[in-house]
Formats: C-alpha cells, structure tokens, sequence
C-alpha cells in the first residue's frame, strides 16, 4: 500500500492555489473545481510513487487532464459557430478590454491556453511549462507564439492590444 | 505588450475564485468510486479474456482469420501541422514527444469512447510505434509515409476500443510507447467529431429532454423552463445547450420567437468530443423575447443522414 500520508495536508494547503489555476484554465468556476477533484483523485492513487515535492506532479495532472479531457458537459460552454455569441456591436461595446481578452483567451485552443496560463499566471519556464505539458519546449515556444498571434488577431481586441493586426 | 495585460489579467480573474471547504471529502468520494469503477472494470477484462480464449479454442483450423482490416477509412497524410495533429474532420486530442521505449500515466479514458480515434505518429525514419498497455492490448502504428524531410503514419481504432488500450491503472504508468527506430518520435490523438450512430445510454446517465430516436420523421417538439444563468458563467451567457448527435446531422431549433439555434455534427462546424453544444447569449435571449422562468415550446428539425441519431440533453 502506497503512503499517502501526505495528501489531506496538500489538499488543505496547497489545492486552493491550483483551484485559480483551473479557473484560469477553464474559465468556470463549476468546471475548474471539476478538473481540479479529477486531477486529485488520479493523484491520490499514485502518491506513494511520487519523487520530491507533489506541487509539480499535481499540477502535471492538472493541465494533461485539462488538455485530453473527455466530459459531455464541456461542451455546455463552447459557443458555436451558429450562435451569435458576442452579439451586436452596441450591446458589447460596454465591454471593457480586459473582458475581450478573456474571452479571446476562452476560444483558443485548450492547449495554447495552457500553454498562456502556465507562462504567464504560474510563470512557468519554458522547460518546466514543457514538462507540466508533456511536450517539447519547441512546441511550447510555438504554442505560446500562436497564442498570443491569435489573441492579437482576435476581432473583440482590434485597436485595444498592441502588435500584430 | 500583450504578455503584461495577460498576466494582469491572469492575476486578477484568480482572485476571484472562492475555495471550496468541502474539497477532500468530494476528492475522496470520487477516489472510491473509481476503485469500484476499476473493480468492475478488472471483473469485465477477465470476463473477456475468457471469451477470447474461448474463440481461440473452439475456432475451426484453417478458417481464415475473420477480423476486418484494421487501417481501413484512414484518410491521406500528411497528418501533422508542424508537429500539432492536424488531420482534416477530426479533431485534436492530445500529442507527446517519444525518443526511445518511454512509459507514460497521463493517457487514461475512464470509459469508452463513442467515436473513431485515429492514432498519428511523426517519425525520422520509416517503421512503427507500438503503443502497448500494461494489461497487454496493444496497437502498432505505421510510420512510412514520407512527408517533406520525414515519415508519417496513422491507425484508426474503433469507437470504445480506446477505453481498453488506454485504460488506467491505479499503480504503475499504464501505456508504454516502443518506437522501433531511435529519434524523435510525436504520437498524437485525434478524434472522429461524433460516432456514426449514436451508442445506447448506459444506464444511471442523465436523460435527454428529447430525444431523435422517438422522432424519426424529423421533428420534435418539447416545453422547456428558461433556466437562470449558471453560478460562475462568464457574464452575458444565459443558458447551454448540449447534444449529442451522430456524423452529419443537422439540427435547427427554435423557439416561438424565432431560431435558437443550429447545428451541423460535423469537425467543420465545431462538432468535438462525440456532439455539439453552445451557450445562448442574454441578448440572445432578449431578442427571442425567452425570460427567466418562462415555460418555452422548443422545436428541433433534424436532417442529414440518420436524422434520428441526436439527442438534446436538459437545458441549463
């Protein structure tokens, strides 16, 4: 039997840090908790195995089950193509421009937005965001970089972001 | 820059998250029901196993081998965008770098999956990966199509046969990557839009609002109550909509006021994961006169092939 003496004490210490991470993740209060129990549970089973501090294991869980996450129930909050999600211009010009970039951060890919939320909320390296990942550095440098192409790009941000058009 | 907006914004939108109190006692609760879930699944693969084995036994010598070709509807390389799985009706699931025999926890399905995956592998030089599970299921992807300066492969597994080759295990790293040449390998997932006919409900899931199967002419009518936006949703959404829905159908809903919706089950139209979904805007809803509370006929028109195969889960 693994030890897992260790595991109510990270859950009560250090879970509500990596709960903002899901959020940020998710972009859903209801779904980071979600993610954030789901990430948990899988790590409970291999904590005995675990080598040095669980934060960075856990988180690992946390963004891999976020990016290959299978639910019915997200697809509650994917707008469509059809659906006149952002409405028309008077009724969103009201939205401020750090609303706008939230929402072009909701439509990028799941994988660019770990990529962004790793970098640039847990200010992650590229090596270790790689690592939490999965995936080469390489593949984090050109997530990041068409991340931040397609929120420059995105109609909402025209004239409020600097760089590219 | 936008890094710095995205970090300030980042920053502040975290602040917001309240904890929840109650966290391990659900984290522990979700624990015992995956070791019963595990349980039964063990039960089921000796169940199988017992069946395979006897097939094996009671099978005629020199009856030609019955199984159908296992590649067949993969569709033309190349299969990669840079190295990002990008394949044309199928939508991305996940992608890891392979050098050399790696093991890996991270892929684990706790059920089966109702649509085609198709297995993709970037190679340096022409051969195959196997990708094995610890519990002996195995798949052997091909790497020899040349594309640009290197080799390409793909395979196509059956819906639900991933729930097996990817199953977890509660111990050690349940999938093991064997490349069977040295260099940088990239195994990616992608996944078919929505499966080509709708799988029975298990049993104990939650029940559809309507469903197609008991409309086969194509159309259904159903009331629903316009629900209060979700704690948490982003401001402005009012409610969701999710469906699931077989390849190729196409559904229009409205209400009294006029459409609600439209959908098209297919990777184009943004179709992933086994059916579609998307939120109602508030303006969306005042434009189509929908309060809050309001008892609403809803209309759905299905067409396409196998019209029938959708269902419209409760709206919330």
């Amino acid at each position: 039997m693994a030890d897992r003496s260790g595991f109510e004490e990270f859950v009560a210490t250090r879970s509500p840090a990596l709960l903002r991470t899901a959020y940020l993740l998710t972009g859903d209060h209801g779904l980071a908790e979600d993610l954030l129990q789901t990430a948990l549970a899988k790590c409970w089973f291999a904590w005995g195995r675990i080598d040095g501090p669980p934060e960075p294991y856990v988180r690992r869980a946390l963004a891999t089950t976020y990016a290959t996450w299978w639910r019915r129930r997200w697809r509650g909050e994917r707008p469509t193509g059809e659906l006149p999600d952002r409405g028309d211009p008077g009724a969103t010009s009201h939205v401020d421009d750090r609303d706008a970039l939230w929402r072009a951060l909701g439509g990028l890919p799941r994988r660019q937005r770990a990529v962004v939320v790793l970098r640039y909320y847990e200010d992650l390296s590229e090596a270790e965001t790689a690592a939490a990942l999965g995936i080469s550095t390489g593949t984090v440098k050109s997530q990041a970089a068409k991340a931040l192409a397609a929120l420059r790009r995105d109609a909402t941000l025209a004239g409020t972001i600097g760089g590219e058009s | 820059m936008i890094e710095d907006e995205l970090r300030d914004l980042l920053t502040d939108r975290a602040a917001s998250v309240p904890d929840n109190p109650t966290r391990l006692a659900e984290v522990r609760s979700r624990v015992r029901t995956i070791r019963r879930r595990r349980g039964a699944g063990a039960a089921a693969l000796v169940l199988v196993l017992l069946a395979v084995a006897g097939a094996v036994l009671t099978r005629l010598p020199g009856r030609p081998d019955a199984l159908p070709p296992a590649d067949r509807n993969v569709p033309a390389p190349p299969y990669f965008r840079g190295e990002v799985p990008k394949v044309p009706g199928w939508v991305f699931d996940t992608v890891r770098e392979v050098t050399g025999v790696t093991e890996d926890a991270r892929i684990g399905y706790g059920g089966p999956r109702q649509q085609r995956l198709l297995l993709v592998v970037r190679c340096p030089e022409a051969g195959s990966l196997v990708v094995r599970n610890i519990h002996g299921t195995s798949r052997t992807v091909p790497c020899h199509r040349r594309v640009g300066d290197h080799f390409e492969g793909a395979t196509v597994v059956e819906a639900g046969e991933a729930a097996t080759l990817f199953a977890e295990s509660p111990t050690v790293d349940n999938t093991r990557y064997e490349p069977s040449g040295p260099g940088r390998w990239i195994f990616g997932i992608v996944a078919a839009a929505a499966p080509d006919v709708l799988p029975p409900l298990p049993a104990g899931s939650e029940r559809p609002l309507v469903d197609g199967a008991d409309h086969p002419d194509g159309a259904a009518s159903v009331q629903f109550t316009v629900p209060p936006p979700r704690p948490g949703s982003d401001p402005g959404v009012g409610f969701g909509l999710s469906i699931d829905c077989a390849l190729g159908v196409r559904l229009v809903l409205t209400v009294p006021g006029g459409q609600l919706a439209s959908f098209v089950c297919d990777a184009a139209h943004g179709a992933t994961q086994g059916g579609a979904g998307g939120v109602v805007t508030q303006s969306e809803m005042a434009r189509l006169g929908l309060r809050v509370g309001d008892r609403v006929t809803l209309t759905v028109r299905s067409s396409g092939p196998n019209q029938d195969q959708w269902r419209l889960y409760p709206i919330t």
